[in-house]
Order: structure tokens, then sequence, then C-alpha cells
């Protein structure tokens, strides 16, 4: 079983749904996503149960198909994000899954929509999905951050699991190297022979961490699995990278910290994706416990 | 790399410090002059210049001394904050001076150097112009032999310059003052014009000193003696000891424009500094990086004590250099050489030094000036772009009327703003004007990928700078435009600046994604914009215009676009989820009647809504004679998904390890498959590179990468697949 090498299991899956067209290839991508975690699918539609409504969700779970009764379908009311948010924690819901907008307009952004928001005030990992459909599309490319923190061991072990459970082929471990942060100043020639050797020690010291990482996880015969140094500003480069090379999900830390309205006027880290995502986005919540274990 | 390891090295640097040295020493006293300053506080500047950043700087063949730019800030400077006394005035401007050299020193420690590229290059032209114009109105009246009431605000100078014409014509100066400051003037033109293998025996500035000399070392011999005392027209050094030294003068910080003067000299310093460094690597013989970090502080530490002692601010001169260059520099000792040489011609032959005609050297800066100030510098702008040429002349204009600082920032804000209206897509601009735009990383062994998202202008190119300068020089740089939608002129200035270094270095460097862009104009550096926001005649972008002349060389055809269907690639198991949408860059031609069609294709995955388009480079071969097996040739196992669904399995060879462990073989008839590969394809494709091949029977796909492919990456692959047909 892959379970024991993923410390992070989605065993509740979560998304919130409307009356909008966008509901239902946002409802097939995530139970398509909870059939491939092996999870359970919780919908939550905020607003008040009516007839109406039921037949609407019972007509749209059964398109879904095989399973599609199992779907659980719970109703609450209030302001959108906290009552999303009061749901996942009643129902400890370990993924969320919402529709986003690729780019946010102007003023969307500093406003800050509902994924956003959620984004950065969940206690629980997020699946922000660009393009629903309702057909399967392929997921053939996955990138995942690779830098020195403690949440990335889960975070690449979770990448493992999706890339697994997604039939995913390649697996693209991008390790962000700042100039700053790791003292590569060029200058003439000599300099750069040095500072050439030094991306390749830290290379070397970043992949014996990876490595480490990932010969504690199961690994599917099929997956390749690739590590890439990038150097840029951490946090954009690895958006840029995954625009770049087209990936089709990217996987990142969450924050250290919750967010405030300075941070997205100076941007740093995870804004530099939320504000453009260049592909759908899973940022995945390491708890306390699985620090623990890793 | 070139260290110096002895003596001997140093010895070679001799003549070349020697050269520099003489030309050096008109230029130091002929500014000084402009700068109404006295002539020696030049002679300090390039002697300690010459000296300090040999020892702490990090270029090899510049030479530093006083800069022409920063001269005419000294002297606006001088004439405000000495109120009429000059001597006040140029103790204040030490004071700034220092103070400056203190930024220039910061910039470089905290290594924002390239920072500079923020001001866009045509604001920083401009500006040049317009102290080009202050130069030579006020050295004309000096070249003409008039000695003009200091002080003078250019207005004022403006007006009197006929007056003084006059003077001149009725013969109230010595016609002989006067003809020399012309003549000399004639000749440096004469000399710039014509590549004559006499005249360029000595550099211009040395044929002044050498003719001056002459003049006044012959006066004696003439019969009948001159009719008048030149001393009032030639160089006067301080003959006491004490008077060559002055000091700052630390209660001009009280002055309201003190700091206007010290960030004006600083920022005109740091760009005349940044631009004549890259200028100089461009020199080297040896194909040297300079650290212009560590130069820009060794120039700071330089400026600081220059100003100590009562010298100009120290820069990067690139005319010097150049000589320097010519006449066999290859290490800083030249630089320390010229200092050391300046020092000991003023000590030694101080009194031949104050036999220099002053209207002479009046000449040289006049020429200084009409250099920055050249017409030409209109038209080029002008090619560029409507919009460039106003910020030129805007700039330009503002910085003659106002001052230097007001006209970098204006010309700063009409640059952005123009930039911003011409694009069409201010709010994408804006959206994106603070992320950092730039990511590098290895692509394979030697191969970097420089990508640029959004846009590329002034206000990222320090950063595309900083990239491109961690990567080490003989590698092959790849710098792909295909995410971004605006590419100014600044920019592409850079990159032929580094595509010329790399290829000096023994790298390369090759631009891909312009194609999807276009430009209004002709000129190497107009702008280039998304093809949504501009309607015009298309013009070829470099890669375009190498892939058609290369076509032409092969008697390929080469078409920019097609009306026609290209069903040619849609057959392959590839594109069964990726759907075409445009074929662009198509070449059509063939090699022993197999037909074959290579083209830049964009396409999307996913049927209905578009995801990110992808462009790559593709190329389709038809067959002709027996159909092949059908087969799936590749290492990245990009294919697996879709062999998976059609069950086809990895073939290997039991006899060929390397083969099976390099590649990914697969397809539906193996027995058919197994003949094919024989033994000496295998061995082919295991010596070249890796490319992915399908064929579908009749037919073979062929691709690198799922981008775009260089002039270069094509050639390989093209090449490539004439081999792969030949061997099949």
């Amino acid at each position: 079983m892959l379970h024991k090498s993923s410390p992070i299991s989605f065993n509740n899956i979560a998304t919130a749904i409307g009356f909008s067209p966008t509901a239902k290839p946002l409802l097939f991508e995530a139970f398509r996503i909870a059939k491939a975690f092996g999870g359970v699918l919780h919908v939550l539609h905020v607003g008040v149960s009516s007839p109406q409504s039921e037949t609407y969700f019972k007509e749209l779970f059964a398109e879904l198909g095989e399973g599609g009764d199992q779907v659980k379908l719970h109703y609450a009311s209030g302001i959108p994000v906290d009552t999303i948010l009061n749901f996942c924690k009643e129902q400890s819901i370990d993924l969320l899954i919402a529709g986003a907008l690729q780019r946010e307009n102007l003023a969307k952004y500093y406003r800050g929509s509902i994924a956003r928001k959620l984004s950065r005030m969940a206690n629980c990992s997020l699946l922000l999905i660009t393009h629903p459909k309702v057909e399967p599309s392929v997921c053939s490319s996955i990138v995942v951050n690779g830098h020195d923190h403690p949440k990335t061991a889960d975070t690449i072990r979770t990448s493992i699991f999706a890339a697994n459970r997604l039939g995913a082929n390649q697996l693209i471990i991008v390790e962000e190297i700042s100039a700053s942060e790791v003292e590569i100043r060029v200058n003439d020639d000599l300099a750069l022979i040095k500072a050439h050797r030094e991306r390749m020690k830290i290379g070397e010291r970043e992949h014996r961490r990876v490595e480490e990482v990932l010969n504690s996880s199961d690994i599917s015969k099929d997956l390749k699995i690739k590590e890439v140094p990038v150097y840029g500003r951490r946090g954009y480069s690895i958006g840029h990278f995954a625009a770049k090379i087209h990936a089709d999900l990217l996987i990142v830390n969450s924050p250290d910290t919750k967010l405030g309205f300075l941070d997205r006027i100076l941007q740093h880290d995870i804004e530099f994706l939320l504000s453009e995502l260049p592909s759908d986005l899973l940022i995945v919540h390491s708890t306390k416990e699985s620090h623990g274990k890793s | 790399m070139e260290r110096v390891k002895g003596y001997q090295i140093a010895l070679k640097d001799l003549p070349a410090g020697l050269v520099s040295a003489l030309v050096s020493i008109p230029m130091a006293l002929g500014l000084a002059i402009s700068a109404d300053i006295p002539m020696h506080s030049g002679l300090i500047s390039a002697v300690v210049g010459g000296l300090v950043v040999a020892w702490l700087g990090g270029s090899y063949v510049a030479v530093s001394g006083p800069g022409v730019a920063t001269t005419a800030i000294w002297w606006v400077g001088v004439a405000t904050l000495g109120n009429g006394n000059l001597v006040l005035g140029f103790q204040s401007m030490l004071m700034v001076s220092l103070i400056s050299g203190f930024l220039m020193y910061l910039i470089g420690y905290v290594r924002m150097t390239h920072w500079i590229d923020l001001v866009p290059r045509m604001v920083i032209r401009g500006v040049l112009a317009s102290m080009g114009v202050w130069l030579m109105t006020q050295q004309v009246l000096y070249l003409l032999g008039a000695i003009p009431p200091l002080n003078l605000h250019i207005e004022d100078m403006m007006r009197t310059l006929p007056e003084y014409l006059h003077h001149s014509v009725l013969g109230e100066i010595p016609y002989q003052i006067t003809a020399s400051g012309i003549m000399a003037l004639v000749f440096i033109i004469i000399y710039t014009s014509y590549n004559n293998r006499w005249i360029r025996i000595l550099p211009a500035g040395v044929w002044i000193v050498v003719i001056s000399l002459t003049l006044i070392g012959t006066r004696p011999f003439i019969p009948g003696g001159l009719d008048f005392d030149p001393t009032p027209w030639l160089v006067d050094l301080p003959s006491i000891w004490e008077r060559w030294w002055f000091t700052p003068e630390f209660n001009a910080i009280s002055h309201p424009k003190f700091l206007y003067f010290v960030l004006t000299l600083f920022v005109i310093s740091w760009a005349e500094n940044t631009s004549n460094l890259r200028a100089v690597d461009r020199l080297d013989p040896l194909g040297r990086r300079t650290d212009v970090h560590k130069e820009m502080r060794a120039l700071g530490i330089a400026t600081i004590v220059s100003a100590a002692l009562g010298g100009m601010t120290v820069n990067s001169a690139i005319a010097r250099s150049s000589v320097n260059v010519q006449s066999g520099a290859r290490t800083r000792f030249s630089n320390a050489f010229h200092g050391i040489f300046v020092a000991l011609i003023v000590l030694i032959a101080g009194k031949y030094v104050e036999w220099i005609i002053v209207p002479m050297l009046a000449a040289i800066v006049v020429f200084s000036g009409y250099k920055l100030a050249a017409p030409k510098q209109l038209r080029i702008a002008a090619d560029i772009g409507w919009e460039q040429f106003v910020v030129f002349v805007v700039s330009a204009f503002v910085g003659f009327t106002f001052g230097i600082g007001y006209a970098i920032l204006t010309g700063w804000i009409i640059a952005f703003v123009l930039q911003l209206i011409m694009t069409g897509m201010p709010g994408y601009i804006l959206r994106n004007l603070l992320k950092p735009n730039t990511l590098l990383y290895q692509e394979s062994d030697q191969t970097y990928m420089l990508s640029i998202k959004h846009f590329g202008n002034f206000i990222n190119l320090f950063r595309i700078r900083e990239k491109l300068d961690t990567v080490p020089s003989a590698s092959r740089v790849i710098v792909d435009f295909s995410l971004s939608k605006f590419i100014d002129g600044n920019v592409l200035e850079s990159l032929r600046y580094y595509e010329s270094m790399f290829r000096r270095r023994g790298g390369a460097l090759e631009i891909i994604g312009l194609d999807n862009l276009v430009t209004k104009s002709e000129h190497p550096f107009a702008p280039w914009l998304a093809i949504e926001h501009i309607e015009s005649d298309e013009l070829l972008s470099p890669r375009q215009q190498t892939l058609k002349e290369w076509c032409g060389a092969n008697q390929w055809n080469f078409e920019l676009e097609t009306s026609q269907v290209i069903d040619c690639f849609s057959a392959f198991s590839f594109f069964s989820t990726r759907r075409v949408d445009q074929v662009r860059n198509l070449i059509r031609g063939e090699w022993n009647h197999h037909r074959f069609l290579m083209a830049d294709v964009d396409y999307h995955q996913g049927a209905f809504i578009a995801k990110d388009t992808v462009k790559a480079t593709l190329l389709c071969i038809e067959l002709e004679g027996q159909p092949l097996p059908e087969f799936l040739l590749d290492k990245e196992r990009l294919f697996d998904r879709m062999a998976q669904l059609a069950g086809i399995k990895d073939i290997n060879f039991e006899d060929d390890h390397v083969f099976s462990q390099k590649f990914k073989l697969s397809g539906p008839r193996e027995k058919a498959i197994r003949k094919l590969f024989t033994p000496e394809l295998r061995s082919f494709l295991k010596d070249s590179n890796i490319y992915h091949v399908e064929s579908d029977g009749k037919r073979l796909l062929i691709y690198q990468k799922e981008r775009l492919l260089s002039v270069g990456e094509i050639k390989d692959m093209v090449s490539f697949a004439a081999e792969l047909v030949l061997r099949l």
C-alpha cells in the first residue's frame, strides 16, 4: 500500500459548489481526485436546503457515475469563506478543492478573492484548479518544490503519492536557489569558476537531501523523477518554471505565516503563485504530527 | 585566463602606460579648464585614479581619470555652489565629489552596479547630449582664444558668443592663438575621418601636445619673434608645492542645492562608469570579464582620495582605455603605470607641460562634447521609433535648460508612460512590474535557459544582466521570450552585447520566441510587441532571418505562415491528446526523395478549454518506398502514457544494454521493429543527441524538446534526421 509512505493522507476531501455553471466541472474534477486519492468527497453548499437544491444536487451526483451516491452533501449558511473554513474544521477535512482564476485582475487582487482567502487561512491542504473540466484530462507532469525547509519532506512525499495516484509520468523537483542565499557572486572569470563549483556543491547537497526523502517513499516504476535547480527569487521562480515547462500540477509547501495585505504589495513566496497560477496548484498543509514523523 | 605572474608581464604594460599617460594629460587639463577649476586637479584625478583603481579595481585594461560627462556637472556645480566665488565653488564640489565617491563605493559594495539600467538608455543619451552642447558652447570661447569671464551662466555664454567671435576677428586676440585652436579642431576632425597610417602613429591627443610643444618651443627661433606674450594662453601649473592641494569645503553641505549635485554627479558618474566598463570588456583582446562591482568600489575610493587631495571625480575613461589596449596593455599594471607616468611627467617635465596651448586643449574638449551631442544621435533615436526620439529630445532639452537631475527624472517618467501607451497593455505591465520576471536554469550540461516572462524592458533589464553574468562564458545560453509580450530596445541592445561577449569567449547566446512578436521598425533595437497590439507589416526576427538564409543555401522552402491545412502532424499518437493551433516558420525540403517539413507548431493539450499553448519545433518526414513498422523512440518517457493506453510494451535488446537503458522503444509489431533497429542504427542513435522519434508507418515525427529550438539546435536536428533517414 502506498499509504505508509505518505504522511499526509487525503481521507476527507471537500469542495464547495453553488448553482453556477462552473460548479459542474469542478465537482467532476473533485470527484475524480477523491476517487484517485481514495478519500470521501464532501460537497458543501453555502446556502439553505430546499427541495429544488436537493433535486439539483441529486441529479448532478447521478451524472458522476459509479460512486456518485457516496458523495456527502452538506449545507451551511454564512459568509462563504468563513463557512467553508468552519466546515473544514468540523469535518476534519484534509484537502479542499476550489476553482480559481488563472489570473486575477488588479481590484480583485488587492481585495482578495475567495480562493486567495482560503489559501491564506485554510488549515488543510488546498488544491486550486484553474480549468476544471468534466472530461478526464491527462496529468502527466508535476512540479514540486524541493528547497531546504522542514515542510518540504512532507510535500515531496505528498507529491509522489499524488503522482502515483494521478498516473503522472514525470515529477520534477525544483530547488530554488537565490543568489544572495548561497553567496553565489559572480564578477569575473575566476569568481565564475568558483561560483560554478559552489553551485555544483549546492546542487549535490540539495540532491542528497531530496534523495533521503525519495528513498523513504515508494515510487512507481513508471514515474520519472528529475531534480532541477533553478536560479532566481524563491517563490517566484517555481511558478515561472512550471509555466515554462507547461506543468499540469504544481505542488508547494503551505506558507509559514498567515499573509496579510502588505504581503500582496511586497510580494513574496506564495503570493507570486497566487497572483498568476501557472497550472493547478496544490498547497500541502503539513501538520505538526507529520513534522514529528519526518 | 591571465594572471600577473611577474615583472615581465608588468613590463609589457609599460609602453601602454606611457602612451595612455600622454593622452591622459591633455585630456585631464582640458577637462579641468572646462570645469573652471585649477588645471592640475584633473591631473590629480588621473594620478590617483591610475594608482588606486589599478590597486583595488576589477578591470584589466581600463584607464581611469576625469570623465567627460562628470566634467559638465562639475562646471555647473562650481558656478552654483560657489555663488560667484570660484575657489569656494571648487572646494564645495570637492565635497560633493567626495560624497558621491562614497555612494559609488556603496553601490559596488551592495553589488547593485547593474541597477543603472533602470534608467532607460535614451534618457542617458539625451542627458549626455545636453552636456555635450554645454561643453561645446563653453569651450568654443577658449578655443577661439578668448579668456571668458568665469562663472558665466549657459544663457550668457550663448549670448556673448558672437561678441567673442567678433573680438577674435577684430584681432583683439592674437590671430595666432585663435588659429592654433581652430587648426587643432580641424586636425582632430581630419584625424577621426581618415584612417591614414602616418597620422595614426600617435593618438590625436598626443599629436596636439606635440604640435603645441613644437609651436611654443620654436617660438624663439621665429625671425622677428612674436609680437605678443603667449603666457595667458598656456597651461599654468602651481609653482609652489602648497598651492597644488585644495581641501573639500565641509560647509557646502548646508547649501540648498548640495544634495542635488551629489545625486546628479553620482548618477552620471555611475552611468558613465558602467557603460565604459562594458565597452572596455569588448575591447579586451583576451576576452576577460571585468568585475564591475569591484571596479565601482575602486572608483569610489579613488574619487574619495582624489577629492580629499583636490582632484576631480575619477571615472573609467573609454577613449583612454582604447588607446591603452591598442598600445598593448594586458593587465591592470598599465593603469598604474599610466598614473605614475602622469605624475613623473608633471614633476620632471612640468615646464614643458606648461607649453601646451589652452585653445588646442579646448579643441579636444569641444570634440568630446560633439561626440556626445552628435546630430547622428537624433537619427539613431528616430530610427528605433518615434517614442525613443521623444524621450531623447525631452531629456536633452530638460537637461540643457533645467539641469541634469531633472532631465533624468522627466526622461524616465516620459519613457515609462510612453512605453505603457505604446504597448497598449499598461495594466499588464503595471501588474507584473515588481515581479522578478526572469528565470535561469541549466537545461543540460552546457546549455542554460533564461526564460523571460511578461516583458523585458529597462525595469527588469538589470535582473537579466545579473542572471546572464552568472552563466559560465563557454556555455550556450538560450534566451526564451515565448512567455513575454513585450521586449524593448534596452534589453535587445544588452542582449546584442552579451551575444558578442559569449561568442568571444567560446560560448553562444541565442534568442528564441521573438517570432511570436512583431516590430514596426527595421532597427535591431526597435521594440517587439505581441501581435494583437500592433498592425503593421511583419518584419523578420533575427531567428527567422537566419533560418531563411539557411534554407536558401540548401534550396529549401521557407514560409512564415501557411493557409494550407497541415495534417501531417495529427496522424501521430503524440497529437492524440494535443491539438494544433497554428503552424509557423515552415521549412520544406527533401533529401533523396524523402520530403520533410519542419515548423514551429503551437498546440495545446486537452480538447475544450485551452490550457497553456505550447510552442515547439517539430520535424515531419514523409518516407518514400517500403513502409516502416510503427514505433516510438524516446528517452523521457513522455510517450509512455499514450503507449500504455495502446497496450504497447518497451522493447529491449538483450545484447545491447546501453541502448536499452538510454532509450524507450515501443511499437505494436515487435519483430519488425527488432529487425529495423540493426546494431548499426542503434550505435548511430547512441552516439547522437537524443531526439524523440515516432513512426506511423509512412511518416516520421522528430522533435527534441517541447519548446522552440534555436537556429543551432534546428541545424543539429535536421542533420540528425538526414542521417537517420539514410540508415532506415
